[in-house]
């Protein structure tokens, strides 16, 4: 006679996944919206390669020099933009310094300033006429030269690229599990050695991805190095372009550009997987590290000199030749047809790019599928690439294929469709997973049909994200410079093309109006959008 | 006869080589309230959810009211299908008040008199009543809950659906939200089917209870039947504490360390004793000694060994204080054999 206890009731630890396969319309629709924006680059890959001869097109050296200056111009930009984000962010998110929220917004700020603009301030503070020059005058002190080149094109772009680092390490500093920092401290490791085995070491999958925005962003950058006259490859591309009747040199060399880019992000992801730190769930909030009387001071003199150097300064310098120009009489208006021009290009590209975002976005939250997944790594790499090769790679399109669309709205739509596509895909992502599924199952069983669920429960609860997305799209299409330069039609001037075109030709007065006109339209949404969020 | 409200033969579902659905029956009665039962994983929700219309069967057929919604070739969206479902997180529409949440089932948006009517007294039946204006997350748990019932029952569905109603709720809480749900649903006349894995829960709530496993239903009755005579060792075992002793039965009798009992079975059989139905004393020249106890205050559990060193246990009132080591007469008040 044995005794035996009650069987246990046998469970299954795989429930069962319940996401469904997607209608085919969907995967259709999708495919038809996402395909094209590989065309174009394609295109230009198979230009570079098969479009005409090698030998000749660039000398050697001439492609060394390139390389080395971006590369150069990359890693100096990364490094100093993620000491200055680093600092700002960490001072306003684990600090009790006083208006450290204040501060934060600040540190944010100069992301309205486009690196175009930034250039055009550092131009306009220096030489004869120059703002600076003119307050140490009275000291007897020389014109402070006209920067050129390396440093000068390193300095703007540090300057005005470090908000990406700071908004990507406030969020990450503040999620910092307090438990591990006490752990540590509990078994003796001292304030350094915390924050060199604690902190960093979760903070790094930021600092990875901030640093990767930086890099991917300097590489790309046309505006701050064609005014301060570094050559990189995007000058080269465009010099090439504009000077030549043959295209191919330009060609290859957006092709070279594209595969560096490529191969960055590639490396990038290879790398990612094995030493990214699962973030952990945050319990409580850290405790702010209270700050002596000197550190204090020291605090909020690091933060005033960052903001007066990126922002203050900046728009300082505008503003006076804008008044000075005012004052002396010189024609400083008629910025408002591209104004207007810059309004509407941007909301027509707000509008299509939801749209198309918003099935990728269901297609992608709500259900499995293969074409989604890689619909949504296609349209982030492509974002990722520099605007001038996307820019040149529809135009080389547009000009061999699509002939009657070469210097049409459409095309140029198409471009900032290809560029901005993430933009509006995160934002609409995120609203899509806040709504539960059941939501939508609920009113279903309630007696309505698939599209009437969509318009009475599922949009009126998106409509936020979708809006995030179109303000975000709305911002950076008014920003854009290379591919708008490229691909706009003829005497379609927006702002951000005035501010280039008046710059480089040294009409500083004319450009100042304009860049200030485009940094007040585009602060107000961007701080509504970005930095209210941050301390929350 | 009275009609089926709901019925489905022979459903498999399987997701990605997974079979949540094996060859799965069940049949309501109108006006009657049925829970499907089972461990997690058994595919109770699945088996819901095929019958809302979320999901489509691999094989089988559903009917709902008298007609087919699923079968080879069929499938009625659930928007057609007259059922009523109450989800796990309530699933109400944020957005949107009470009013328009219960009204939302009802043709027009319901701005007709008679929809607004029935918004009225359905939310006057789940006691809810001067609550139409506010929205769901100024409702506590338990109203949230009542607003989704309220929302299932206006349209006057075939069937109500109610998919772990009671996991979202504090467990302080269950069993008051428990008996108000009961009795909503009885004043309703409505046809439930619901959906748990808590034991407790499903025989207190129903009529008939469907236990589940690995895709399929094992057992259906009513919860004292299904609690006194379970269908197999499993079912004898999730429904509540059971210990078993193994023995050989003839004649229709099977002989224990503590006793005879009558058994409708023949050779090997396993006798299991609910710890409830096994009584001891304390007696110095009783046949079985405590092992230990586990005092919950409303009761214990005491566990004794045999003559013949099996172990069975014994739920008893708060009163006797038994210590590992005394000796004790045993009573058993009922016994249950299953066939090996």
């Amino acid at each position: 006679m044995t005794t035996a206890t009650a069987p246990a009731p046998s469970s299954s630890l795989l429930v069962p996944e319940r996401k469904h396969r997607a209608p085919a319309g969907l995967v259709a629709f999708t495919t038809l919206m996402v395909l094209p924006l590989v065309f174009p680059l394609a295109y230009l890959l198979w230009k570079a390669a098969f479009g005409g001869p090698w030998a000749g097109v660039l000398p050697a050296g001439r492609l060394v020099e390139l390389g080395f200056n971006t590369v150069l111009l990359v890693v100096t930009v990364v490094a100093g933009s993620t000491v200055l984000g680093l600092g700002t962010a960490w001072l306003t998110a684990r600090t009790d310094l006083a208006g450290r929220r204040l501060w934060s917004t600040l540190a944010a700020l100069p992301l309205v300033i486009p690196s175009y603009v930034g250039a055009l301030a550092l131009l306009g503070a220096t030489g004869r006429e120059g703002m600076l020059s003119e307050l140490i005058a009275p000291l007897g002190l020389g014109p402070i030269p006209i920067p050129r080149g390396f440093w000068a094109a390193a300095l703007a772009l540090i300057l005005f690229t470090y908000p990406y680092v700071h908004l990507t390490l406030v969020p990450a500093l503040r999620a910092l599990d307090p438990a591990l920092d006490e752990i540590a401290r509990g078994l003796g490791a001292g304030r350094r050695r915390r924050f060199r085995t604690v902190t960093l070491p979760q903070i790094a999958p930021g600092l990875r991805n901030a640093g990767l925005l930086v890099a991917l962003y300097t590489m790309a950058d046309f505006g701050a190095v064609s005014l301060l006259r570094y050559d990189t490859f995007t000058r080269a591309i465009f010099l090439q372009y504009a000077g030549r009747l043959d295209r191919r040199p330009a060609t290859v060399l957006a092709a070279i550009l594209m595969v560096v880019a490529l191969s960055v992000l590639w490396g990038e992801r290879k790398t990612r997987r094995r030493t990214d730190v699962a973030g952990g769930r945050t319990v409580r909030p850290h405790s702010p590290l209270v700050l002596g009387r000197g550190a204090e001071l020291g605090a909020h003199l690091y933060l005033g000199t960052v903001c007066l150097f990126s922002l203050a300064l900046p728009v300082a310098i505008l503003v006076r030749w804008w008044m000075r120009g005012t004052l002396a009489g010189r024609e400083t208006v008629a910025v408002w047809g591209e104004l207007g021009r810059s309004l509407t290009v941007s909301a027509l590209s707000a509008v299509l790019i939801v749209l198309v975002a918003l099935p990728l976005a269901v297609l992608t939250v709500r259900y499995r599928s293969r074409v989604g997944q890689a619909a949504e790594t296609v349209a982030w790499t492509v974002s990722a690439l520099p605007h001038i090769t996307v820019g040149l790679a529809v135009l080389l399109t547009g000009v061999s294929l699509l002939l009657p669309l070469y210097q049409s709205l459409p095309l140029l739509l198409f471009a900032y469709l290809m560029m901005f596509l993430p933009q509006a895909l995160g934002p609409a992502q995120v609203a899509l997973r806040k709504v539960s599924p059941s939501l939508e199952e609920a009113s279903r069983s309630l007696g309505r049909p698939p599209l009437a669920t969509a318009l009475r429960v599922t949009m009126p609860l998106i409509m936020k994200g979708l809006l995030a997305g179109a303000g975000l799209v709305f911002l950076t299409t008014m920003k854009e410079l290379p591919a708008t330069l490229l691909l706009r039609p003829t005497g379609f001037e927006t702002l951000a093309i005035r501010i280039w075109s008046t710059t480089s030709e040294g009409f500083y007065t004319r450009a100042s109006f304009a860049a200030l006109v485009l940094i007040a339209v585009s602060a107000v949404p961007l701080h509504l959008l970005i930095t209210r969020d941050l301390h929350d | 006869m009275t009609e089926l409200a709901i019925e489905a033969t022979g459903l498999s579902k399987t997701f990605g080589g997974v079979a949540a659905l094996a060859g799965f029956d069940i049949a309501v009665e109108e006006g009657q309230t049925l829970t499907l039962l089972g461990p997690s994983g058994c595919g109770k929700t699945t088996a819901l959810r095929v019958i809302a219309g979320f999901e489509r069967p691999d094989a089988g057929t559903v009917s709902v009211g008298g007609s087919a919604v699923a079968g080879p070739g069929l499938h009625v969206a659930p928007e057609r299908r007259r059922v009523g479902m109450v989800f796990q997180d309530y699933a109400l529409f944020p957005h949107m008040s009470v009013a328009s949440n219960v009204s939302y089932g009802l043709g027009k948006g319901g701005r007709l008199r008679k929809d607004l009517t029935r918004v009225a007294e359905v939310l006057e039946l789940v006691g809810l009543s001067g609550t139409e204006k506010r929205l769901p997350h100024e409702l506590s748990g338990g109203q949230q809950q009542r607003v989704a019932l309220a929302r299932a029952l206006a349209p006057r569905p075939a069937v109500i659906l109610l998919d772990e109603p009671f996991s979202n709720l504090d467990a302080s809480l269950r069993q008051r939200v428990r008996r108000e749900l009961k009795a909503i649903l009885a004043e309703a006349r409505a046809t439930a089917l619901f959906v748990t894995h808590d034991q407790e829960e499903a025989l207190s709530l129903s009529d008939l209870v469907a236990v589940m496993r690995e895709g399929r239903v094992v057992q259906v009755a009513t919860p004292p039947d299904l609690y006194r005579v379970p269908s197999d060792p499993w079912v004898a075992g999730f429904l509540g504490d059971a210990d078993f002793v193994s023995a050989t039965a003839s004649h229709g009798q099977v002989e224990t360390a503590i006793g005879t009992f009558a058994t409708e079975h023949d050779g090997n059989v396993l006798v299991m004793f609910r710890p409830e139905r096994v009584l001891v004393t304390a007696q110095p020249d009783g046949e079985a000694v405590v092992a230990s106890r586990e005092y919950f205050g409303h009761d214990q559990l005491v566990t004794i060994v045999l003559a013949d060193g099996s172990r069975i246990r014994s739920r008893l009132g708060p009163g006797p204080d038994l210590r590992p080591g005394e000796r004790v007469a045993v009573k058993i008040e009922e016994a249950t054999t299953f066939p090996i």
